[in-house]
C-alpha cells in the first residue's frame, strides 16, 4: 500500500535492520492526507445520481410470480403467455440472437415472439375507446379538440408514465436498461392487445377507461387544446349557428398608461353578453374573452365530472343520445 | 411536529396516477423478507413464515412474495412499491404479532410513509372556486355613469364625525327635547 509512510522502513535501515527489535510505533503508520481524501472521495460519490438496479437480476426473482401478480394487481385475467409476449421487445430478441451468433450458433433460435403485434392492436383501441370516452363526454367539443385531448392521454410520456406505475417498468424485456419512454410506450399498448386478445372488448374498454381516460381528472380541456386564432373561431363559429357577428365591447380598464394595465372586454352578440376576459392591452383582452367565448359554447369552461364507471354499452348508447339531439 | 422531523422532505397526500378514481390498485408491488434459520433474532420471522405468510400471500394476489433465508444475518423485510421506491426496514428481534403489523402497514402505504411529512392532510389543485379578486370585482354599477371629476365620489370613503358635528347634534337634541317640555308645561 502506498499510503504508508516510509520513515518507519528507513528508521529500521539507519538503526540497523534486525540487531535491534524496535518495540515501540513513535509515529502512525497511515499518512495524514489519507482520511481526508477518501472522505472527500466517499461525499463526492454519494453525490453522484444512484445508478437504478436491474430487479430482473437478483436472486429472488421469478418471472412467472410476477407475471402473475401483474396480472391479479390489474384485476384482469391475462393469458401470462400473452402478457409475457407483450413485455418482449424486437431489440431484446434481436440481443439474445447476437449472443447466440457469438458462441457460434449460425441459426439462432429464440422462440420469442415480439410485441409489435400486440402493440399495434393496443393502439388502435386505445384510439378509438379513448376518443369515444372523449366525445361522449364532452358533446359539444368540436373534432379538433377531441383530437388534441386525445394526443395529450395517448403521447408516449403519458402512456410510459401510467405503464411505470402499474409496474411495467421491471417486466420489460428490452437491450437497454433502464427502458426508454417508446418502449415502455409501446409495451403498454401490447399489454392492451394482449387483454383484448384474452378477456374481450369490455374488460378492455374498462381497462383503459379506468387507467388512461382518468388521467382527464381535474385538468383542463384548454390546457390540452390549444386555439390560435379564437376570435376567428368565433366568428365561424357564430355564422355556422345562426348567431349574429360576435362583437367586443371594453368592460372595464384600469391604470391604463401603466405597468399595471388592465382592461376587460366582453363579448357581445346581437347585443346579448357571452362572456368577458381580462388582459394587459385591449388586443390581449379580446383574445381571452373570444377564448372564453368559446369555452362557454363548447361548454367546456366549467364541465361536469366525468363518468369513470360508465360501461362501453352506456357509453355507446349515450353517443347515439348525442347524435340525436344534433340531428333535431 | 417534533424537532427530529424538520429535516424530513414535506409533502402533500397525493393518490399516484388517480389511483382509486378508476380500480384500486394496491401500491405494494412486492416484498422480500429475509432471515436466518438458526438465529433467535429471527424466531418472530420465522413464525410469521410458518403461520401467517401463506394467508398473506392468498389475500394479496398482485404482491409477489419473495422468501430468502440467509446464515447468521438479522431478519430483514424489504418493500418495494409502484412508484420505484424501496422501504427497508430491520425486524431483528421482532415477534411475530410485530411483523404482522409492519406487513399491514407496507400492504396499506404507496411509499415508505415514515420518511415524508405530511403539510396538510389534504390537498386541492384548485383553491379558489370564484376565480382571483380583480378591480372590478364587486363594483358598484352606478360607476358606469359617473361623470369624474364627482364631488362625492371624490370624498374619502371614512369620513367620520367631527367634535363641532357632534356637539351640534347633542345641542339640536336638547333643543328639541326642551321643546317638549315647555309644550308639556304649556298643558
Amino acid at each position: 500500500m502506498s499510503f504508508f509512510r516510509r520513515s518507519s522502513h528507513l528508521f529500521r535501515i539507519l538503526s540497523g535492520a534486525g540487531q535491534q527489535q524496535i518495540t515501540a510505533q513513535s509515529n502512525r503508520n497511515i499518512a495524514r492526507w489519507v482520511s481526508p481524501t477518501l472522505k472527500e472521495i466517499k461525499r463526492r460519490k454519494d453525490k453522484l445520481p444512484k445508478k437504478p438496479v436491474n430487479r430482473t437480476t437478483f436472486v429472488e426473482w421469478n418471472w412467472h410470480a410476477e407475471l402473475f401478480a401483474y396480472s391479479k394487481r390489474l384485476t384482469e385475467d391475462f393469458n401470462l403467455e400473452l402478457l409475457q409476449e407483450a413485455f418482449t421487445t424486437r431489440s431484446y430478441i434481436e440481443q439474445e440472437e447476437r449472443k447466440q451468433q457469438n458462441v457460434g450458433i449460425n441459426n439462432p433460435v429464440t422462440n420469442l415472439k415480439d410485441n409489435s403485434e400486440l402493440a399495434v392492436i393496443g393502439a388502435d383501441l386505445l384510439s378509438t375507446h379513448v376518443e369515444n370516452f372523449i366525445s361522449s363526454h364532452l358533446p359539444k367539443l368540436p373534432a379538433a379538440g377531441v383530437r388534441s385531448v386525445r394526443d395529450y392521454l395517448l403521447n408516449d410520456e403519458m402512456l410510459a408514465h401510467i405503464a411505470r406505475h402499474l409496474g411495467t417498468r421491471d417486466l420489460v424485456l428490452a437491450s437497454e436498461f433502464p427502458c426508454d419512454v417508446p418502449t415502455l410506450a409501446a409495451a403498454f399498448k401490447a399489454v392492451i392487445g394482449a387483454l383484448y386478445k384474452s378477456s374481450g372488448n369490455d374488460r378492455t374498454f374498462a381497462f383503459i377507461r379506468d387507467f388512461v381516460c382518468t388521467q382527464l381528472n381535474q385538468k383542463d380541456v384548454d390546457s390540452m387544446w390549444e386555439i390560435e386564432r379564437p376570435f376567428e373561431m368565433l366568428q365561424e363559429y357564430c355564422k355556422n349557428n345562426g348567431l349574429a357577428e360576435p362583437e367586443p365591447r371594453l368592460l372595464n380598464d384600469a391604470a391604463k398608461n401603466t405597468i399595471y394595465a388592465t382592461y376587460q372586454v366582453g363579448i357581445y352578440t346581437d347585443r346579448k353578453y357571452i362572456a368577458a376576459g381580462f388582459g394587459e392591452d385591449i388586443d390581449t383582452a379580446i383574445f381571452v374573452a373570444a377564448l372564453n367565448s368559446l369555452k362557454k359554447f363548447y361548454d367546456i369552461a366549467n364541465p361536469r365530472p366525468y363518468d369513470f364507471a360508465v360501461t362501453l354499452k352506456e357509453m355507446e348508447e349515450k353517443m347515439e343520445q348525442n347524435r340525436r339531439k344534433v340531428e333535431t | 411536529m417534533s424537532n427530529s422531523s424538520l429535516f424530513l422532505p414535506s409533502t402533500f397526500p397525493r393518490a399516484p396516477i388517480q389511483n382509486g378514481l378508476g380500480r384500486y390498485l394496491n401500491q405494494l408491488q412486492r416484498i422480500t423478507f429475509k432471515f436466518c434459520k438458526s438465529h433467535g433474532s429471527s424466531k418472530g420471522m420465522r413464525d410469521f413464515i410458518e403461520n401467517d405468510l401463506i394467508e398473506f400471500a392468498k389475500a394479496n394476489a398482485g404482491v409477489v412474495v419473495y422468501v430468502k433465508p440467509r446464515r447468521h444475518r438479522a431478519p430483514v423485510m424489504v418493500a418495494e412499491y409502484l412508484n420505484g421506491e424501496r422501504h427497508w426496514m430491520s425486524c431483528r428481534g421482532q415477534s411475530n404479532e410485530e411483523i404482522k403489523k409492519w406487513v399491514d402497514l407496507m400492504r396499506g402505504q404507496n411509499a415508505n410513509s415514515s420518511s415524508v411529512r405530511l403539510r396538510k392532510m389534504w390537498h386541492t389543485d384548485k383553491p379558489s372556486i370564484q376565480g382571483p379578486w380583480t378591480p372590478f370585482t364587486h363594483k358598484n354599477p352606478e360607476l358606469n355613469f359617473a361623470v369624474f371629476p364627482d364631488q362625492k365620489l371624490s370624498q374619502p370613503m371614512d369620513v367620520g364625525q367631527t367634535a363641532t358635528e357632534k356637539l351640534m347634534e347633542i345641542f339640536k337634541q336638547q333643543k328639541i327635547s326642551d321643546q317638549s317640555l315647555d309644550s308639556k308645561q304649556a298643558e
